[in-house]
């Protein structure tokens, strides 16, 4: 309770403190507070704007957060969400004919793999070689990058297309979309399902117990008899399962097909999330939530005022994130 | 300090507490586990705030809001457990936050001079090794050169020889007697004794927040101690007889264990073997290859040689999973807790496995196992659902007996410095507990620098010195002196 007191305060600084950055740029705190308003609260179709922003970062962010759980810090939620794009887009160009219940679970399920196996290398190279994850994992951002372009342009190209892009996925695979403007899509309840359970498994499984005792205190549990090196490829599996999910919003509900560069920093922003819900998977729904809002209206702040463009959203993630660290680091300190 | 109150969360850890320290003289606080003693003096030290109460030095009135205002006022405190920087010289570490500098750089020669100045040949230290590749020994003597590097004049020990052999802290005991001769006060929390009545001009007794005794050394017997910290009298049973079988084949057997390392902490091709229900005691200046062997036996470091559990090769097994064996880690915060988890949770650690309902851990079960197991020891504190960290020193000690022993009733314990920081009421309990698991036909490692200890329950002991063994000895009579001579 203390702890989400604290991560408000922080939010609210963040704000507070961009207001005043904003006026001194000349432009009235109010005109920023109302466009920010109404870019999330005006509508039924802006709120489902914003819940279409946030279920990617639901996705990272829990990522991010298990991945913190077990003491890893996965910089890789953005290479993982491609491969985990990849093998989703890979399994709907190649079953053709399945029944849509079947395609669309198969899809999930290679997004979830595609993810994890690709996060898993860092974690084998983590328990085996005592390789750093951060390192291993920035580099393996890069080696996604160039992968995912090698399919598009190449296996997966889109034949009608000039633009990077795979073929449109079949019908059968499309999720249910909402009704209204905002290409919102049922992967929220995936992303909502998944927090419940990344929630159920950290804090209510013998998995979760080892692995939050391998994160918070490795000596002990190098001297316990649990089996650390397995527990840390399995928690990067799920890590980078999780990011992989971003594939099926983005594929299966919203584009049809893997955009290149899509995501565009998706799994960097998840970080954030992680950081401001303090790694607790529930708390990364609202945390997420308030990444999406801010992404949203970060949008029309661009479109709707003169001096402010849209990397106002960013210096207000940054001012929230130095906020929760520098909170964070008062109590380690006390 | 007058009347000083403090309470945790409605739990009164110090009740209305009187303390006077008099102008060089050493001051003893003792009591049992929990009985307030770290608090107190994390209250005079500034560490944390009483609820009532007031701090006077020298006649002045004074509250600290931080350890540095303390600090300035030349009070300085070693706490219970270690705060130093692993990775960084133990120069570095006296020096931290008081460097001498020049043009905005430390000076590292400066420090030295002045540091070797201060330390003279009571307190040498290696200074510039790395502090994680020295012993815990070593970490001590850095921590007293912190406080006298800031000038203290009132030194603040938490139970200071803990971790320190018998040679070592009669060492000790000449630098602070030089310290009080030079007019620094000196407070020490112990629960040694003897320690008392060798060092200390007075005694304040704690017993659940409240004090029950104040006395001059001189003029107290040692029972009476005893009365006033626990409320009763030892039983000082002397264990009776030795349970080894020495005709059964061994539980454990250690043939060549070689171990190379730069440094300290190496092993040469030691070889022994512990029969069921014996204890065998492994005396030895600490940092001689005693956390190697240790790790050796869990198949943490790699070695050559052979190591057998009931005549099964050890090698590359995860022996505390599959071997259940049992152990006692000489660093308690670092190698057996979970200090962000509760006790309870504490109380499963690698056994969590054991409280499976279908696919979630029962922690109703879990509660309840802790409550079971912890019964026996008297551990004060509020609930299992609390916080471990929040557990005084011995009570926490605790906590990881009550897993290892009556938790796991291993065949094969590994028990380093098992009583280390423990009321004496509760070591006889610990002591019970060891003894009951050999008369259950367990086998015994017992690595302490309690010499005491090692010759009460010990059927046999083996010295190491420098990776070797350097002597041998037979129960149930030893002689200490012959044993200090092996250990250097
Ligand atoms: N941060 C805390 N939160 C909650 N309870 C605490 C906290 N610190 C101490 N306590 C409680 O206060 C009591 C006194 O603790 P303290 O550490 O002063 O004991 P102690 O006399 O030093 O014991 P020991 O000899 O075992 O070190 C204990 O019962 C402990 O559980
Ligand atoms: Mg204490």
């Amino acid at each position: 309770m203390k702890n989400f007191k604290e991560s408000l305060l922080s939010v609210l600084a963040g704000i507070v403190l961009s207001l005043i950055i904003t006026s001194l740029l000349g432009e009235s705190p109010i005109t920023i507070i109302k466009t920010m308003y109404y870019s999330v609260f005006s509508s039924f179709d802006q709120l489902s704007y914003v819940l279409f922003y946030t279920t990617p970062l639901i996705f990272t962010g829990l990522s991010v957060a298990v991945a913190f759980h077990a003491g890893l810090f996965n910089i890789g939620s953005e290479g993982q969400l491609y491969i985990g794009s990849l093998f989703t887009t890979f399994f709907s160009l190649t079953f053709l004919n399945l029944p849509s219940f079947f395609a669309i679970t198969g899809a999930i399920l290679f997004a979830f793999l595609g993810g994890g196996l690709w996060a898993a290398i860092a974690g084998f190279l983590k328990a085996k070689r005592g390789s750093h994850e951060v390192i291993v994992t920035i580099m393996l951002n890069f080696i996604s990058y160039a992968v995912c372009g090698y399919f598009i342009l190449g296996a997966f190209k889109n034949p009608h297309s000039q633009n990077p892009e795979s073929a449109e996925i079949g019908l059968q695979y499309h999720l249910h979309r909402f009704s209204g403007d905002a290409p919102l899509n049922a992967a929220i309840f995936l992303a909502i399902f998944c927090a419940i359970l990344t929630w159920l498994l950290l804090y209510k499984t013998n998995w979760g117990f080892e692995v939050r005792l391998i994160g918070s205190s490795l000596e002990t549990a190098r001297r316990s008899g649990i089996n650390i090196k397995r527990r840390l490829i399995e928690a990067m599996f799920l890590s980078g399962g999780l990011a992989g999910l971003v594939g099926v919003h983005e594929i299966l509900g919203h584009a049809y097909k893997f955009k290149d560069q899509f995501s565009n920093g998706l799994g960097f922003v998840g970080i954030a999330v992680a950081l401001l819900a303090r790694n607790k998977p529930l708390m990364v729904l609202f945390s997420a939530l308030l990444f999406g809002a801010l992404s949203k209206s970060a949008l029309d702040l661009e479109l709707d005022t003169e001096k402010i463009t849209r990397d106002m959203a960013l210096i207000i993630q940054g001012l929230i994130i130095l906020f929760v660290a520098a909170s964070q680091r008062r109590k380690n300190a006390s | 300090m007058r009347e000083v109150s403090k309470s945790y969360a409605g739990f009164n850890a110090n009740k209305k507490v009187n303390f006077n320290l008099k102008h060089g003289s050493i001051h003893a606080i003792a009591g049992e586990n929990g009985a307030g003693k770290s608090t107190l003096m994390k209250v005079l030290f500034g560490l944390t705030k009483p609820n009532s109460g007031e701090i006077l030095i020298n006649g002045e009135k004074k509250s600290f809001k931080s350890p540095l205002e303390a600090i300035a006022s030349g009070i300085g405190m070693v706490q219970q457990h270690f705060a130093l920087s692993g990775v960084i010289s133990a120069l570095e570490n006296i020096i931290l936050g008081a460097e001498p500098q020049k043009f905005g750089f430390i000076n590292h020669k400066e420090a030295l001079t002045q540091l070797t100045q201060i330390a003279k040949d009571n307190l040498n230290v290696p200074w510039e090794r790395e502090t994680n590749s020295l012993p815990i020994g070593e970490h001590q003597r850095i921590e007293i050169l912190k406080l006298l590097f800031r000038k203290a004049k009132i030194l603040i020990l938490d139970e200071p020889t803990g971790v320190l052999t018998p040679k070592e802290v009669k060492r000790f005991f000449e630098l602070l007697k030089n310290l009080k001769a030079q007019g620094h006060s000196i407070v020490i929390i112990t629960h040694k004794l003897d320690e008392i009545f060798e060092l200390c001009d007075e005694v304040t007794v704690l017993r659940r927040g409240q004090v029950t005794g104040h006395f001059k050394v001189s003029s107290i017997t040692k029972d009476d101690l005893v009365q006033a910290m626990i409320g009763r009298r030892l039983k000082n049973l002397p264990k009776e007889k030795s349970f080894a079988q020495n005709d059964a084949p061994s539980v454990l057997k250690v043939q060549n264990l070689l171990v190379s390392k730069p440094g300290r902490g190496k092993l040469s091709g030691i070889s022994f073997q512990i029969k069921p229900g014996e204890i065998l005691g492994v005396a030895g200046v600490e940092g001689n290859g005693q956390q190697t062997l240790v790790e050796a036996l869990l198949e943490l470091e790699k070695y050559s040689g052979q190591i057998f559990f009931e005549s099964k090769n050890t090698k590359n097994l995860n022996v505390r999973r599959d071997l259940n064996y049992g152990l006692i880690s000489e660093d308690r915060h670092h190698q057996s807790l979970w200090l962000d988890e509760s006790v309870a949770n504490n109380s499963v650690i690698g056994l969590s496995s054991r409280f499976l309902k279908n696919c979630f851990l029962n922690f109703k079960a879990v509660s309840e196992f802790s409550e079971k197991v912890l019964k026996k020891y008297d551990v004060s504190m509020q609930n299992v659902q609390q916080k471990v960290s929040g557990l005084s020193g011995g009570n926490q000690q605790k906590v990881i007996i009550a897993r290892e022993i009556d938790g796991r009733a291993p065949k094969l314990l590994i028990a380093s410095q098992p009583t280390r920081g423990v009321d004496v009421g509760a070591i006889e309990s610990i002591h019970e507990s060891i003894i009951s698991l050999a008369q259950n036909g367990s086998g015994i490692l017992l690595i302490s620098s309690e010499l005491e200890e090692i010759c009460k329950l010990s059927d046999r002991v083996i010295v190491l010195r420098n990776g070797e063994i350097s002597a041998e000895f037979m129960g149930p009579q030893y002689d200490t002196q012959k044993i200090g001579e092996a250990m250097v």
